[in-house]
């Protein structure tokens, strides 16, 4: 029932979801390393509403936690998305050294 | 008194050892550090102690009580005099008595009032002695008294008295024990034990002091081999394995060999002469060995090692004359052979001294072989090692002279005077267990009555006594390990090779221990020889004195004269033993002992002066070297015996003289025809003796020098003449009759050992009734007038013959090149030895390499072939194995697992396709695909309701 109230714990869902879409098709678009980083982010950010979400008062029992698992691990994951954010800049910074580019189709490297 | 002695001696054996332990251990530091003067001051500290020890326990033994009840010095002076009168006795006795002349004609019957008689004469209380006189009685030779040489007049009357030991002076007995049992074996115990007699003692003063000496003369005749401090050995000239193992272990490391200067060492060493500092910093060149190369050895000196070999040979050597049975003899024995073996081959790197001291290792194997089998008849027979008792074990020679006594007790209960059984019951109750049972059965008697009448009944077939032949072999078999140490015919090839060996040892060698050792072992197994053995000691004895001295005459090698002067003395000794002369013999040994090893180390000194060994590079060197040439002089006084008839000479005038008196009185028993030899080619040995050491002198010392060069740089060191001196005095005095104590000389020293079972016959038909001739009778006027006269006669002809011959410029026709000229095939066989070592070559070595070779072919071709066939055979199964199993099997499992992975690898490698954006696809697909198949096929509710 409460699934579907008027702003119902679903909506969120939604909004993490499209969030998780638009960046995964960032990610597998964008040939400029900094829109990869962005698409990753929103992908990121997907998820954390996803927890949070999930971390509503209304899909939990009364009184058998603090009730605030979903935001810790949302934080968690923002704590440890800028350092990879910080990470990959460097790579990229690295990249663009070794490159003059950050095109991400030319980092192909690591092929097998 | 006893323990003391047997403790002083035990200590005075082990010190040498204990010289060699630390110069083994230590030897290689001191050489390092420089110090190598520090092992020969070990070495010799330990022999002067030990010779100190030993006179101390001489002195203490003279002082002992005899069982007599008085001190043993006394008992010397009785002994002595007792023997004067009983001389005394001999000389008159036989001039008039005219009951002998009946006795004569008695027979073997006749012989039992003529014993009583002898008996009431003189006196007799001993069972022992009477025993013995009666034994020698019985055993006259009775064929023979008719054949005696007319020309002897006194021989008639002493004939009938061949043997009557009737002397009766003071006893001694010998003091044996035990140090140690190692183990005892059912009845047979193994032990450390001592047998110790004046003989014994006597032996320990002449060993340890002229090792002495000879420690002291290679102090500094050795200095050539004082090693470098810093530059190690170049020895890889390798002839002979082992002692090159011996020598070069712990000799350094080897380097620095084409740093080599041709310098002479001796004179080189002049100027370092004494300094033990770190200017000794050279190597040894070894001029006589030629490297591959063409330059000369260079090597490490030895001079610790060969202390330490020496220390040990002294070892060896009074431990043989200590040991107190035969496993101990034998364990010392052949430690002296080893000894000699290092020693003979301590230049190893030259072929000839390592030859040498393989072919003088294997000549004395062929008489030890000998050896072992007398010991091991000897040892079964009488069930003991010991020489002597200890408590309840009777020993060999108690056993000996209980027989003697024992068959003669036999003798006078049963009547039965044709039984000369010498056979100890033991021996044959050991070897004829048969018989004896089976007698027993059959007359039920016990085992002493059986054996009695078993030998009565051989008696009277005229057969030898049961066992007697197994007396003669064994005797023979300990006579053999004899023939090898002492070089006597047809061993005696090995000891003029021996020369290859440094000239301290040569004068070892041939005085106090090797060849001494054999001679000493004849002196101290002889209660056991019966005498048939003691004719064949004689024979070998006379052959090789007389080959020795001829050989002798041609050598020009100064230490081979030596060395062949050596083998033809030790002849006479082993002569003079076989003959009955037991103190004849050994007294011999003692001052041949002396005048031999100085002149050796008269030799080494003149060596050492000219560098050369050949005499007729020598000539005139008495005015450059004179203290060696006159010691040497004296000594070959004294080995052609010279001295003033009656009155006084040399050491070697009396030992030889009564060698020559013994060997006298031998022919005079036996009848000249055939006795007489013995003592012809001795007496004219004598007199070969005395040309061939005065010819050796006058090449050496007399004359002009024949190589000026040689002659201008001849020296001698005071070092080493001090011994030389020593010796010399030894040499003129050492067998004197003692002016401040009657009785105490060497003489009188031995005769108080002399084994009391000593004379006899030989069986009649084995050996057609030889007489061994009794001692005592050899010291008569009628023998020893002519025989002293005769000796020094042809002692004055040698010394003249060689006078005229090498020095006296008038002599035209006896000039050496003539006579050698004249007599050229005896020249030549003489200068080649006799062609021994040619004959043996083809009778012993040629067929041992052609039958080597056969079995090497043999080995080749057939065993070999055998054995590749094998081999081929095990290679080919193993490669089909490995084909079948490691490689199809194994191998390709294994390879067929790393193909696939390997595949399943590169298949997979085409997913990395190193694009991003294809990644992000892919987790997006993984994603959905995870998506979907969580959220249509797998249900949590069923799960979780299981």
């Amino acid at each position: 029932m409460l699934l579907f109230a008027t702003v119902s714990v679903s909506w969120y869902l939604a909004v993490g979801a499209i969030l998780f879409v638009l960046g995964a098709v960032c990610m597998a678009t964008k040939r400029n390393l900094l829109g990869v980083l962005m698409g990753v982010e929103l992908v990121l950010n997907g998820a954390n509403i996803n927890f949070i979400a999930f971390g509503s008062r209304l899909l939990r029992s009364e009184g058998d936690t603090l009730g605030l698992d979903g935001q810790l691990i949302a934080l968690f994951v923002i704590v440890l998305a800028a350092a990879e954010a910080a990470v990959a800049l460097a790579i990229a910074l690295n990249f663009y050294n070794n490159h003059s580019t950050i095109d991400i189709d030319r980092a192909n490297e690591l092929k097998g | 008194m006893e323990n003391t002695i047997s403790i002083l001696l035990g200590v005075a054996v082990l010190l040498p050892l204990g010289a060699f332990f630390v110069n083994l251990l230590a030897g290689h530091a001191l050489r390092k550090k420089n110090l190598s003067r520090v092992a020969a001051c070990i070495s010799m500290g330990a022999i002067v102690t030990s010779a100190v020890l030993s006179f101390i326990s001489l002195a203490v033994w003279l002082q002992g009580e005899n069982p007599s009840g008085k001190s043993n010095i006394q008992a010397l002076a009785e002994l002595k005099e007792s023997n004067a009168e009983h001389l005394k006795h001999l000389n008159t006795g036989f001039g008039g008595h005219a009951e002998h002349a009946e006795h004569e004609e008695h027979g073997a019957v006749g012989h039992d009032e003529h014993q009583g008689h002898d008996e009431t004469d003189h006196d007799h209380d001993s069972t022992l002695n009477s025993t013995t006189s009666n034994r020698n009685e019985q055993f006259v030779a009775h064929e023979d008294s008719s054949e005696v040489a007319p020309e002897t007049g006194a021989t008639e009357e002493s004939h009938t008295q061949p043997a009557s030991d009737s002397h009766h002076g003071p006893q001694f007995e010998p003091m044996s024990g035990v140090y140690y049992t190692l183990g005892k074996f059912g009845s047979l115990a193994l032990t450390i034990g001592y047998y110790i007699d004046s003989l014994t003692l006597a032996m320990f003063c002449m060993v340890t002091l002229i090792a002495s000496l000879i420690h002291l003369y290679a102090y500094k005749y050795m200095d050539d081999e004082l090693p470098s401090s810093k530059r190690g050995a170049a020895v890889d000239c390798t002839k002979n394995r082992f002692l090159a193992f011996f020598y070069r272990f712990g000799a350094g490391s080897h380097d620095d060999q084409d740093s080599h200067d041709d310098h002479d060492e001796h004179d080189e060493h002049d100027e370092h002469d004494d300094t033990d500092g770190p200017e000794d910093d050279f190597m040894f060149v070894d001029h006589e060995v030629s490297m591959e190369d063409g330059s000369h050895c260079h090597r490490t000196g030895r001079y610790p090692r060969f202390f330490q070999a020496l220390s040990l040979f002294c070892f060896s050597m009074l431990g043989l004359v200590l040991a107190g049975n035969v496993a101990m003899t034998f364990v010392f024995w052949e430690l002296v052979g080893i000894c000699s073996y290092f020693l003979i081959g301590f230049y190893v790197e030259r072929k000839s001294a390592s030859t040498a001291a393989n072919k003088a290792f294997i000549v004395n194997r062929v008489g030890d072989f000998g050896m072992i089998i007398g010991l091991m008849i000897f040892w079964t027979g009488f069930g003991t090692f010991n020489y002597g008792d200890d408590g309840d074990e009777i020993g060999l020679f108690s056993q000996m002279e209980g027989a003697t006594v024992h068959h003669v007790a036999a003798h006078e209960s049963v009547d039965s005077a044709s039984v000369p059984a010498v056979v100890p019951a033991k021996l044959v109750t050991a070897f004829y267990e048969q018989e004896i049972k089976d007698h027993k059965t059959e007359h039920g008697v016990s085992t002493e009555q059986a054996i009695a009448d078993l030998q009565h009944e051989r008696a009277e077939n005229g057969e030898s006594p049961l066992g007697y032949w197994l007396m003669i072999i064994g005797g023979l078999g300990i006579f053999c390990g004899c023939i090898g140490k002492s070089a006597q015919f047809p061993l005696h090839v090995w000891l003029p090779d021996a020369m290859e060996g440094p000239t301290p040892v040569s004068a070892l060698v041939h005085s106090a221990t090797m060849v001494a050792a054999g001679v000493f072992l004849v002196g101290r197994f002889y209660p056991m020889f019966v005498p048939e053995a003691l004719l064949v000691i004689a024979i070998i004895g006379t052959i090789t004195l007389f080959i020795g001295a001829t050989i002798a005459i041609t050598a020009n090698d100064i230490k081979k004269v030596l060395a062949y002067s050596t083998i033809s003395q030790l002849g006479y000794m082993i002569m003079a033993l076989g003959a009955g002369g037991w103190v004849a013999g050994l007294l011999h040994l003692f001052t041949h002992a002396f005048f031999k090893s100085l002149l050796f180390m008269g030799s080494g000194s003149v060596i050492h002066a000219v560098h050369t060994n050949d005499m007729r590079e020598m000539g005139g060197l008495r005015k450059k070297i004179p203290v060696t040439a006159y010691t040497m002089f004296v000594a070959c006084l004294a080995i052609a015996g010279a001295g003033i008839p009656f009155v006084i000479g040399t050491s070697g005038y009396y030992s030889k003289d009564s060698i020559l008196e013994q060997a006298f009185s031998w022919g005079q028993q036996n009848g000249f025809a055939f006795g007489g030899i013995f003592f012809w080619v001795a007496t004219a040995s004598a007199a070969i003796t005395a040309f061939y050491m005065f010819r050796m002198w006058f090449m050496t010392f007399a004359g002009k020098p024949r190589n000026e060069e040689r002659y201008s740089h001849a020296h001698e060191y005071p070092n080493m003449v001090y011994p030389l001196v020593i010796l010399a005095v030894f040499a003129i005095a050492v067998a004197w009759p003692n002016p401040l104590h009657k009785g105490f000389d060497l003489s009188t020293l031995l005769e108080a050992s002399r084994p009391a079972t000593i004379s006899g016959t030989t069986l009649n038909g084995s050996a057609s009734a030889i007489v061994i001739p009794d001692e005592h009778l050899s010291h008569m006027n009628s023998i020893k007038t002519p025989v002293t006269l005769l000796a020094t006669m042809t002692g004055i002809i040698g010394i003249l013959l060689a006078a005229f011959m090498y020095v006296l410029p008038g002599s035209r026709g006896l000039a050496a090149a003539e006579m050698a000229a004249k007599f050229k095939p005896i020249h030549n066989f003489l200068l080649n030895k006799w062609w021994f070592d040619e004959l043996y070559e083809v009778i012993f070595v040629k067929p041992s390499q052609v039958l080597g070779s056969w079995i090497s072919w043999i080995d080749q071709n057939i065993l070999d072939s055998i054995i590749h066939f094998c081999a081929r055979a095990t290679k080919a199964a193993a490669r089909f194995w490995e084909r079948l199993a490691d490689q199809i099997i194994v191998d390709g499992s294994v390879n067929l697992m790393a193909r696939w992975i390997y595949q399943t690898g590169v298949s997979l490698r085409r997913v990395q396709t190193g694009s991003l954006r294809q990644y992000v696809l892919f987790i997006v697909i993984a994603a959905i695909t995870v998506f979907i198949l969580v959220s249509f096929m797998w249900d949590p509710v069923s799960i979780a309701g299981h």
